[in-house]
């Protein structure tokens, strides 16, 4: 097992940014436009994934936004780096929002996490509705089916 | 033009708004602006008590009872068959097969004509405008038969490129299949003239008429093609139903495709014989509630003056596309002459994706996507567009909202 890239590292959600930074930053908006303007700021957190692994076995079939998945397993910490990238801001969010609660943790905590109860807390859950939607409720089963894969 | 004015004039919108209860909800808590009807159209009152009418006064399963529920269900379902063949213009409601929608309908035709008569070598002719539903059934018949699918070429106005289809039309061809309008574009195309060159040319015809029939008067006869299809839940009727019209000659030729009860005339485990069509090729219980809550609904089309509703529709439309060349940083996908229900569009501040998202949020509803029409994304070079489509009760005021939504949109992105 190779470590565990710099570019994937050197994404801040679930590590400087975690879940409750997110329910703080979004959770208290009084109207959805302050909520989205916010949604927006985090979106620009995320880092670009590099060109290379924007390839078709990363991509994460969607009707709408392609979004693009790469991850790494750290056995020796126990902990699983994902990060996600697509072309729409508003997607970006989304999966920065979801990935806070993903990224760098142990496949543990991982499982135990909620996407979509957690999505429900900042009002966002009516963007998991539809798998052909945002690709997001495709992230949420591409990682819970890693953190099975490498819990066996 | 002045008539056409008078009839825009004559035309109520708020009256047929009305009838539509859906068109006076809330969406995320702001006024619904409904501007996807190209997806489904709402249904009106009249489709919604028909189909309650039916489970409390009429269920009962069709053509095979002896009593009185069944004959009123099965005289509901026979009148609403009528109905939609006096629609089309068809020779008769024999010509007129039910299917769980147009999607169905070209599946049939490509599993039952296109098996018995399709070989190595035949092409098929196709458009570049198509949605999956008359794409992929065709893919199938053709690696099935090591058949060739040829596709009409699509013009940077997001018309159909005529003298290609001439071209193609010198080859092997048995069947050609387009459709009507473009789900994605709104194009309307000459099918016309596209059936004429392949009735020329020897070759069977397929019209896809789900984006057609909300908008425009259909006349299978004056068309003189051989398979029409249609889905209800686009004109004003329920989810889950549509139709094939075919050339009863051609139905009659046809093999089943689907085995089960009311498809056969007789049966024993020898040899079964088949019913006529249409009911050859409608084995199994239909729908019959939705069956005859289109007959309602193409009551309520009946109920429009036509020439004062289309010119209302047009006015729209105009309308809408008027205010798209206006818009800054809004870039029109297709600009087709002949343009029908709906308009495609991307914006350069943001991905469509995004950008109905926000949308949405204002209480607007557009398709964003690839319109199930990759093929035609990919001529545009677009990753999906934004389309705002359109029925009989949609209004200018609609045509503001989305361009008050798309002016606040641009202040996120």
């Amino acid at each position: 097992m190779q470590a565990v890239p710099e570019w994937l590292k050197s994404n801040p959600m679930g590590v400087e940014i975690g879940t409750a930074d997110v329910f703080r930053e979004l959770a208290s908006c009084q109207d959805w436009e302050t909520r989205y303007q916010r949604l927006l700021t985090l979106a620009e957190r995320l880092p670009c994934l590099p060109a290379s692994t924007r390839t078709e076995s990363n991509r994460l079939h969607g009707c709408q936004a392609t979004v693009w998945v790469t991850h790494a397993f750290d056995p020796v910490a126990g902990r699983l780096y994902i990060n996600c990238d697509t072309d729409a801001r508003v997607v970006k969010g989304l999966l920065a929002c979801v990935l806070s609660g993903y990224n760098a943790q142990t496949l543990e905590a991982v499982r135990a996490f909620d996407a979509k109860a957690f999505l429900a807390t900042l009002q966002l859950d009516d963007h998991l509705v539809s798998e052909r939607q945002n690709g997001l409720l495709a992230l949420v089963g591409k990682v819970r089916m890693l953190a099975h894969r490498y819990a066996a | 033009m002045a008539a056409r004015q008078m009839n825009t004039e004559a035309f109520n919108a708020e009256t047929v708004r009305a009838e539509f209860p859906i068109l006076a909800t809330e969406a995320h808590g702001r006024p619904l602006v409904y501007l996807d009807n190209a997806a489904t159209t709402q249904k009106p009152q009249c489709v919604l008590d028909v189909i309650e009418h039916y489970y409390r006064a009429q269920n009962s399963n069709v053509h095979r009872g002896a009593h009185y529920l069944a004959d009123l269900a099965t005289r509901g379902f026979e009148a609403a068959r009528e109905q939609l063949a006096a629609f089309l213009n068809a020779n008769g409601k024999e010509e007129i097969v039910w299917t769980r929608g147009t999607t169905e309908s070209i599946n049939l035709v490509a599993q039952s004509w296109g098996r018995k008569h399709i070989g190595a070598g035949d092409h098929i002719v196709i458009s570049g405008l198509e949605h999956h539903a008359n794409i992929v059934p065709w893919q199938m018949l053709c690696e099935e038969k090591d058949a060739e699918l040829k596709v009409i070429p699509v013009t940077d106005s997001g018309e159909l490129d005529m003298d290609a289809y001439g071209t193609l039309l010198d080859g092997p061809v048995k069947l050609v299949a387009v459709s009507h309008v473009s789900n994605a574009l709104g194009t309307v195309n000459p099918v016309g003239e596209i059936v004429r060159l392949a009735r020329e040319a020897g070759a069977i015809t397929l019209i896809d008429g789900a984006q057609a029939v909300a908008h425009m008067p259909v006349d299978v006869q004056a068309l003189g093609a051989d398979f029409y299809a249609l889905s209800a839940h686009k004109l004003f009727g329920p989810t889950g139903l549509g139709a094939l019209w075919g050339r009863y000659a051609l139905l009659e030729s046809m093999p089943p495709w689907q085995g089960g009860g009311e498809m056969i005339e007789r049966v024993s485990f020898e040899k079964t014989t088949y019913n006529a069509p249409p009911f050859r090729f409608e084995a199994g219980t239909p729908d019959i509630s939705g069956v005859i809550a289109l007959g309602a609904a193409l009551d309520f089309v009946g109920s429009l003056d036509h020439d004062s509703a289309s010119a209302h529709e047009r006015d729209v439309l105009d309308y809408c596309v008027a205010r798209a060349r206006q818009c800054e940083g809004l870039r029109l996908i297709g600009d087709a002459t002949e343009r029908l229900g709906a308009m495609s569009f991307v914006l350069d501040a943001g991905h469509p994706a995004d950008v109905g998202t926000l949308l949405d949020r204002q209480g607007i509803a557009v398709r964003t996507g690839h319109h199930c029409a990759q093929p035609l994304m990919a001529r545009f070079g677009v990753p999906g567009t934004v389309r705002a489509s359109f029925a009989v009760y949609n209004t200018r005021a609609d045509v503001d909202a989305l361009f008050t939504g798309i002016e606040k949109v641009k202040t996120f992105l």
